[in-house]
């Protein structure tokens, strides 16, 4: 048993191996068909990967050129340590400092990471270890499903629901912690608690499903030789488990991160909208995305320019957490290598591991068709063998109940809110619902969704077109191709990721509005390309992310088992890395469809709205997240809140249906494989 | 495997397969802009099937114009000079014709604890509330045009909006024409410098400032007249006073004389005294982009606004010379009387004839 290469990117044995396999092409003659198309992988790859930064690198460059107003005017340092937002003073200059927002971006986002992180780990490992098997499946379906939940249900639910539960309790808090300053009141309706809190919702099921994914590609030989050890399930998940997927872990964080620090309509709803420093952790702030999308609408001029600085700002802080967390795994990398060696050396250890070792003889694992793939159940207890130390079983039965715990705090929020969405949504849900265009106005009952509903479904057509072949030509760019190449076009892969992780962050409504820069102005009207292409340019990053996450996972052993029968690279990656990285590819490009299915500002900018039912690609078309904002934000009559409800269950349930036919296709090819 | 990549990518192109069967938006005109009259605009154009509305903000709205990627904006504020600079540069030298369409009126409502009745207020008490020089809803000021009424010694909340708004600037004009040290302190604008000193909360949008009213006892704000009647806010919404000339019989040695007088009218927001706001003396081809908040015509609720279409004064200059009929046509729908009589239903008022007159003969200079 080998250690497991606990981070991919940067660890010895890796290098060694990718020196090898150059070393290997020498001695096999190959047809030139096959060397034709091994080029034609490498450079597809490469092409995939260049788009990519030059898409980043145009988006970062057309915001950069909108704001240049701001730091000759203000300064970079004056605009950024600048505490005051004045945009249209009664009179003299507009006064724009960016503090506050940076300031309420950082707080509601680490709030809500240390709530998530947790729960998130503790999901995922519940829906792959310690849950009965029946219970995994629909248990990850549900938290995958709110990944799907438009945010600005997250937000109407916080102030709906949330707020008034919390409201008593957050009031005891402010009056018997006043000295602490930090809980001090008044108790507002919008806080950076409850901000972090519902954020914390949000991020969750990322976090959750692609750590679950990373969970299942922990070899299946790794566990059971901790179990053969004598481990108990506790002692596997920390040995065998955690210290495989910490760097995935860390990857899935960033993204959840990411989706945080740009989340704009729910912290609009929910953080008061006051630019804040310091104060109470209960009192109101806002964030740069926030205050972004709050403002845009109806900014010109110099205060334009200044909105468009705080997207710059939102860049810098998204590249400066992507740089620490890079640092994070490349200082933990060196924690799984000792896990034999741990195991070995655990009191009473030794002798158990050699009678379970042989025990287990005979079947290594990885070609046991078991039906959920990846992780393997606890061996039944043979009898005559030692028992297990109190302390360690009493340890193993704390962590799991710690697990139990994690997945109730985390299920309790996202069923509530899947209750709201059926409770008020089921009731609007109609064949004429969706097959009839949008009422006149608001004061109309009846109408319906149709031509929402199409306009949707393209433009998800468009963006997945473009974001996931393009996504995973990337990963395998970073992953695969530029690590072959050699050790200085690892680098440059690195820096490909690194850059793609910087447009996780970016707040959707930037990304809309270069798309009208560069698209929607050079076609001269808006149209549902231009939208798909928007939210295309939201998935792209989360696909990358996702597959590079699962590609550093697969086997390495594998890869090389194909290499060493002769096949050529692109046939390995094909035939071998792919279709292991497959259910997680997957899982990550139905995430980033969840994600950019939720989005409404940046369609404004490149689909615009269509009030009828349209299926032209080149023109404007209407789609569901707007129709939900239209209806519950710009104006609310009972008429226009049932009808958003009904959209936002379709919405929910289009995901949950396109998040089933994946998890079936990854089951109907992963059972092709066995056979 | 191969098997899984083109099923990911069959899935990924699923919904493009939808492109087969495209239907034409061509002849309907396709405009953006302010969210304010969006309920009107689009029924509007859902009942003649002539046009399409997108609610974005009045400034999307008139970046949308400028740029020529839609048919006609919409807007709350007139262009400022430059945008209209921008616009001559950017679309051959047309200019902008602005089109009122509606009025609107901006309520005031309170939620003040134990008054559960429309607060009577002078618009001056309103701008002092809101620039922070009143702080208290016992202060004399509110209390004299309030008798009977009793008013806590308790501090007031102001609900306004978080997000940049045509209704806080038709708010915001309305309280700096009527009290001057308001404008040189919050200023009439869409994101007016709210004081600091005193307690200001903010929502998003109308439901956001409606729900901060409902939601904070002794507080006051203001919503427009849908969003305060969808939230149960009309009922307490203030009436708004003015200075206005009435007349009064006084009966004087046996015989009645008619006097004429100036003394304060506390108006409330309804249909009928919305649409008098717009009764105002217009000149042969005056531009329309008169403001019409703190009317003087008698009768008329002071906070009251109007909302444009803008319209290129020369489509084939501007380089839409294939929409000028489309926004031609829906221009005529929205003055028609059909569509006039849909404006109460949906908390607006109707244009009075003066303006309406005005406006069709305005279609006329469109070339």
């Amino acid at each position: 048993m080998s250690p497991p290469p606990a981070t991919a990117a940067g660890a010895e044995p890796e290098k060694g191996s990718a020196l090898g396999r150059s070393e290997r092409r020498h001695p096999i003659t190959r047809p030139v068909a096959s060397r034709v198309a091994d080029q034609a992988y490498v450079w597809l790859c490469t092409l995939a990967a260049l788009a990519a930064m030059a898409g980043v690198g145009y988006l970062i460059y057309k915001t950069a050129a909108e704001t240049g107003e701001v730091w000759s005017t203000y300064g970079i340092w004056g605009f950024l340590t600048g505490t005051e937002w004045i945009p249209q003073p009664a009179d003299g200059q507009p006064v724009f400092g960016a503090l506050p927002f940076i300031y309420g971006t950082l707080v509601t986002s680490a709030i809500a990471m240390a709530l998530a992180v947790p729960l998130a780990i503790g999901v995922a490992l519940a829906t792959t270890v310690f849950l009965p098997r029946v219970l995994r499946g629909p248990v990850s379906a549900v938290v995958d499903l709110l990944a799907a939940v438009p945010s600005v249900v997250y937000g109407l639910w916080g102030i709906l629901v949330l707020v008034p539960t919390l409201r008593p309790a957050l009031e005891w808090v402010s009056e018997h912690n006043g000295p602490l300053g930090f809980l001090a009141g008044p108790v507002t309706s919008g806080s950076y608690l409850l901000s972090g809190m519902v954020l914390a919702i949000m991020v969750l099921p990322i976090i959750a499903a692609i750590t679950r994914e990373v969970f299942l590609t922990v070899p299946v030989d790794q566990q059971e030789g901790a179990y053969a050890l004598g481990a108990t399930r506790w002692e596997m998940v920390r040995d065998a488990m955690l210290p495989w997927a910490r760097s995935g872990i860390v990857g899935a964080s960033a993204l959840g991160l990411g989706r945080a620090v740009g989340e704009t309509i729910a912290l609009a709803l929910l953080l008061g909208n006051v630019p804040n420093v310091g104060g109470s952790l209960l009192g109101p702030g806002s964030t740069l995305a926030g205050v972004i999308a709050l403002e845009f609408g109806e900014a010109f001029d110099v205060h334009l320019a200044a909105l468009t600085a705080l997207a710059l700002v939102l860049f810098v802080i998204a590249f400066i957490i992507n740089a620490l967390a890079r640092l994070l795994v490349a200082r933990s990398s060196g924690g799984g290598e000792s896990l034999v060696r741990r195991a070995l050396t655990n009191r009473g250890l030794a002798g158990l591991g050699t009678i379970r070792a042989r025990e287990q003889e005979g079947g290594d694992g990885l070609d046991e068709p078991a039906d959920e793939p990846g992780i393997v159940e606890p061996p039944r207890r043979l009898a005559g063998l030692p028992s297990v130390s109190t302390s360690r079983r009493v340890r193993s039965y704390a962590a799991e109940g710690t697990v139990y715990l994690a997945l109730a705090l985390a299920l309790i929020p996202l069923g509530a809110i899947l209750y709201e969405i059926v409770r008020n949504g089921l009731p609007a849900i109609s064949w004429d619902f969706l097959t009839t265009e949008q009422p006149p106005d608001a004061f109309t009952p009846g109408g319906g969704i149709s031509n929402a509903l199409v306009g949707t479904l393209i433009m998800m057509g468009i963006a997945t077109a473009v974001a996931a072949p393009l996504g995973v030509l990337t990963a395998l760019f970073i992953n695969d191709v530029a690590a072959g190449l050699g050790p200085g076009f690892r680098r440059i892969g690195d820096a490909v990721g690194f850059f793609v992780d910087i447009l996780l962050g970016v707040p959707s409504v930037v990304v809309g509005l270069t798309v009208y820069l560069a698209l929607v102005l050079a076609m001269g009207n808006f149209s549902a390309l231009a939208g798909g292409i928007a939210l295309g340019i939201i998935m792209f990053p989360i696909v990358v992310r996702a597959t590079d996450e699962i590609l550093r996972l697969v086997p390495e052993a594998q890869r090389e088992a194909a290499e060493a029968l002769g096949a050529p690279r692109w046939r390995t990656t094909v035939s071998v890395v792919l279709p292991a990285a497959a259910p997680g590819i997957l899982t990550g490009t139905m995430l980033a469809l969840a994600r950019a299915s939720g989005e409404a500002a940046p369609l404004l900018f490149t689909s615009l709205g269509w009030q009828f039912l349209s299926t032209d690609v080149l023109a404007p078309i209407a789609a569901l997240p707007q129709l939900i904002f239209a209806n519950m934000v710009d104006i609310q009559t009972p008429e226009s809140t049932e009808l958003a409800w009904g959209a936002a269950f379709v919405l929910v349930a289009m995901i949950l249906f396109l998040n089933l036919i994946a998890r079936l296709i990854a089951r109907f090819t992963r059972s092709l494989e066995v056979r | 495997m191969n098997r899984t990549l083109r099923n990911t990518i069959a899935a990924g192109i699923a919904g493009g397969m939808m492109l087969t069967g495209a239907t034409s938006a061509l002849g309907i005109a396709n405009g953006s802009g302010a969210s304010f009259p969006n309920q009107a605009y689009s029924k509007w154009c859902a009942d003649s099937k002539l046009c399409s509305y997108t609610s974005k903000g009045s400034t999307g709205g008139i970046t949308d114009f400028v740029n020529g990627v839609t048919d006609f904006g919409a807007s709350d504020a007139p262009l400022t000079s430059t945008q209209l600079a921008a616009l001559r540069r950017q679309r051959g030298g047309a200019n902008v014709l602005y089109f009122p369409t509606l009025l609107g009126g901006v309520t005031v409502p309170t939620n003040i604890d134990g008054v559960n009745k429309r607060l009577k207020l002078r618009g001056t008490t309103i701008a002092k509330i809101f620039k922070g020089d009143i702080d208290r809803w016992n202060h004399p000021e509110i209390r004299a045009a309030n008798r009977g009424v009793s008013l806590p010694n308790e501090s007031i909340t102001r609900c306004v909006r978080a997000d940049g708004s045509g209704t806080s600037f038709a708010f915001t004009s309305y309280l700096s024409k009527v009290y001057p040290q308001f404008r040189t302190s919050v200023g009439a604008s869409q994101r007016p410098n709210w004081p600091s000193n005193v307690s200001v909360v903010t929502g998003p949008k109308n439901p956001g400032v409606a729900k901060c009213v409902n939601d904070n006892d002794n507080s006051i704000g203001y919503v427009d007249t849908a969003d305060a009647r969808s939230a149960g806010l009309l009922d307490n919404a203030t009436a708004v006073g003015k200075s206005q000339v009435v007349r009064r019989r006084v009966r004087s040695g046996g015989r009645t004389r008619i006097v004429r007088q100036r003394k304060i009218v506390y108006i409330a927001p309804f249909t009928k005294t919305i649409s008098r706001a717009g009764n105002v003396r217009l000149r042969r081809n005056q531009p329309l982009n008169v403001s019409l908040t703190n009317s003087s015509a008698p009768g008329a609720y002071p906070i009251t606004t109007t909302t444009w279409v803008l319209v290129y004064s020369d489509f084939a200059r501007a380089g839409k010379a294939g929409s000028k009929n489309d926004v031609l046509r829906t221009l005529r729908y929205f003055y028609s009387a059909r569509a006039q009589r849909d404006l109460p239903k949906l908390q607006f008022a109707p244009l009075p004839a003066n303006l309406r007159a005005a406006a069709l003969a305005q279609l006329n200079r469109v070339r």
